[in-house]
Formats: structure tokens, sequence, C-alpha cells
């Protein structure tokens, strides 16, 4: 019975600093977002109206990065590849792009991820009816024997129509398969159709920015 | 001649207090411009949380790539900086994973099965840790059972956890901040396919 009433009174006293705790806790977050302000000293000793023109030059070197031109937009969640100018779309393209998937090789000592990478590109190189020059994971994947003899990895009619390169080894290019257009399936490359990828072509130069989140 | 003199202190306290917010509104613009800019001039994908317009922007070379708009937004603790922040981790319970290809799976073009990682595979509850003791919490609007049992996870953690953990970290001198996202489910999945570890942010609190 005593024992009990000790336990009780314990418990008591844990619940009440428990709930001091989480009161001045709450209090304290609360209350922090409510009258802080975080703005650096350096601007704050600065007059409004140096300030107003230092923001005016920041603008317009922000605004000096921003493309020139036509640019690519590709958006890897949704598939979709927009043609851009300024602030206007002028074409939009349902794409097939990175599958995300694993490949290892049989000894386990190379590792492919294919995603589509992300982040600002160029275009490098333009062709037109494209051949494909399998890598070995091409090979790997289809349990097949890598070739010694380059000839053997080259494989046409693959690619469509264009292909335009933005750097170690990936590629906008047409497909056969075009009802999977809209999922992530390729190997990083990103797969357009035929129509869209005539128009992406002819807009698009050598040096065009190229833009994948 | 008391009235008049009256009414001119008024008038100066109004114009001066008028002057400080909007120094206060163009100070802000300006380390909100000067943070973007070191962001923009890399080529990277960086992200705006503007959450006094309650929009998240996904943004290279100061333009648009994607805009989504924030459904309901609740800020907690310290008053975030707007300053590029990385970010450190992304915490769910159920992470996507990635399939592992099986060699010689030589499937025909009809039977062809899609073994992929996509949108549809992302988590809606999440945390984003950054840089600077800053967590975001994103969820969706209350939709269904899980959402209902996700949201009284979200209550202890607001109610219960948070504030220990703010009392916590203000002994430590630490600074913590804690904001609650609440976003459409296919814009907070298309959030945590693109927001991956290392990228940058701002908030615009």
């Amino acid at each position: 019975m005593v024992k009990n009433k000790t336990f009780l009174r314990i418990i008591f006293i844990l619940c009440g600093v428990l709930l001091f705790v989480e009161a001045i806790g709450y209090y304290i977050g609360d209350h922090k977002v409510a009258h802080a302000t975080a703005i650096d000293k350096k601007a704050n000793r600065k007059r409004l109206t140096d300030l107003r023109a230092e923001n005016s030059i920041l603008r317009s070197r922000l605004r000096s990065l921003n493309p020139d031109g036509i640019y690519i937009v590709i958006d890897t969640a949704r598939n979709r590849l927009f043609l851009k100018y300024g602030n206007r779309t002028i074409r939009e393209a349902i794409v097939s792009t990175g599958s995300g998937n694993i490949l290892k090789d049989s000894d386990g000592r190379r590792k492919w991820v294919f995603d589509t990478p992300r982040g600002e590109f160029t275009v490098k190189t333009k062709y037109v009816s494209p051949s494909w020059t399998k890598p070995d994971w091409a090979f790997i994947e289809e349990d097949e024997t890598i070739p010694k003899n380059f000839k053997d990895r080259v494989e046409n009619g693959i690619l469509g129509d264009y292909a335009l390169g933005f750097g170690n080894g990936y590629f906008i290019h047409g497909t056969l398969y075009r009802r999977l257009l809209g999922r992530s399936v390729t190997h990083g490359c990103i797969r357009v159709g035929d129509e869209d990828l005539m128009a992406i072509y002819t807009a698009a130069g050598i040096g065009t920015r190229i833009y994948i989140f | 001649m008391w009235f008049r003199l009256i009414c001119l202190l008024i008038a100066l306290l109004i114009s001066s207090g008028a002057e400080c917010s909007e120094k206060e509104k163009v100070k802000k613009e300006h380390e909100l411009l000067e943070s973007e800019l070191k962001l923009a001039s890399k080529p990277n994908i960086y992200f705006i949380f503007d959450l006094e317009n309650r929009k998240i922007y996904f943004k290279s070379r100061g333009i648009v790539l994607r805009e989504l708009r924030i459904e309901n937004v609740k800020l907690w603790g310290d008053t975030v900086a707007a300053k590029p922040h990385p970010l450190l981790k992304k915490s769910t319970f159920f992470k996507p994973r990635r399939s592992r290809i099986k060699k010689g799976d030589g499937s025909t073009d009809d039977e062809f099965k899609i073994d992929a990682l996509e949108l549809e595979d992302m988590p809606v509850h999440y945390t984003l840790y950054m840089d600077g003791g800053i967590s975001i919490f994103i969820r969706p609007k209350s939709e269904g059972l899980f959402s209902w049992v996700c949201n009284i996870g979200y209550l202890i953690k607001r109610y219960v956890s948070r504030p220990v953990f703010t009392v916590l970290n203000t002994l430590r001198g630490k600074p913590f901040s804690a904001i609650d996202v609440v976003l459409d489910k296919k814009d907070a999945q298309a959030l945590y396919w693109v927001f991956s570890e290392g990228s940058e942010g701002i908030i615009n609190m």
C-alpha cells in the first residue's frame, strides 16, 4: 500500500515535470516565430536608397544568368519535356526518362543506376538517323557476352530519326516503344515521340541549354 | 498651436514607421536576392520555399522550372535566415526502393512489364532535414483513414515531442526550426522526387 502511494507520487511528479517542460517548450517554440527577425546585420547598416539600388543590380545579375533564346526543360517526375523561350512554352511533349533501376555485372564489380541526370546541361552533339553504340550494360542486361569487335556493338534504327547528345552518353532521341511514352522506362536517356523529336531537333542548336529536374 | 504640433508629431511617427517597415521589406529582399544569386551561379537545381506567398519553386539559373502551391503552413521555433541551406536527409517510414534488373529477362514487347521507380512510388508524408537545425514536415491534405492515422502522429509530434526538443535545443544553444507544410498529394510526391540530399534551398518566412 505504502509502495503504491510512493509510486503514484513519483508518477504524479514526473507528469508535472513533463507538463512544465511541455509548456515552456510550447511557449518558446511559438513565441520565437512570432517575434524574431533574421535579417543580415550588414544589410541593417545600409541606407534604404543604397539597398534599393543594390537590389536592382542583384536582380539584373540574376537575369543575366537566364538562358538566351530557346531552352529545354525536362520534368522527370511527370515525364514531360518543355521547349521554352523566356517564360513562354513553345511545345510540350510526353517523354520517357530513366527507370531508376539497378544493374550489377556477375562479378559485382560494376554497377549501373539508370537515372536521368539532373541539373543544367547543353546540347553538345546533333545526329540525323543515329546509330546506337551499345555499351557494356546493354549486353550484361541481356545476359550476352560483351563483344570485342566495335562493329558488333553498333545497332541501327533504335534511336529514331534524330538524337541530341548532352554529355556522358546521354541523348534526347526517338523510340520504337511509343506506348511507353509518359513512363519511366529508359536507361537514363530521354525518349521522345517522332513529331516532337523533329520539332526539338529543328529548334535546338548546339549550345542550347537543357534543364533536367 | 498645440493641435498642429500634435498633428505634426503623429505624421512624423507614421512616416518613420512606414519607412521602417519598408526598409525591413527591402532588407529581406536584399538577403533573398544575394542568396539566390549564390545558388543560381552554379549549374544545379535549387529550391525556394516562399512561405510568405505559399509557394515552392524549383529553379535553376534564376528561372522557375516548376511552381507548387502550399495549401497550409505552420512555423515553429527559430526564424530561419534567407540563406542557402543544403538538404541533409529525407526521412520517411516507407522509403521507395529501386528494383534490381534480372539479367537476361528477355521479355518481348507485348509482355513488357514496367518495373521502375515512378512518381506514384514516392511518399507523401516525410520530413526534410536541412542544415541549421531546420526540419520541414511535408504532409498531404487529410483524406482517408491512413491520412487520419498519420495526422494523429503529426499532432503527437507537434504538441508532445516538439516542445521537449525545443527546450533541449534552447538549453544547448542550438537553433531549432520546424515548418509544417501541407501540399497536394502529387506535389508532395514531386517534391520528394526532385529534392535530393545535397541540393540547396532558401526559405523565405
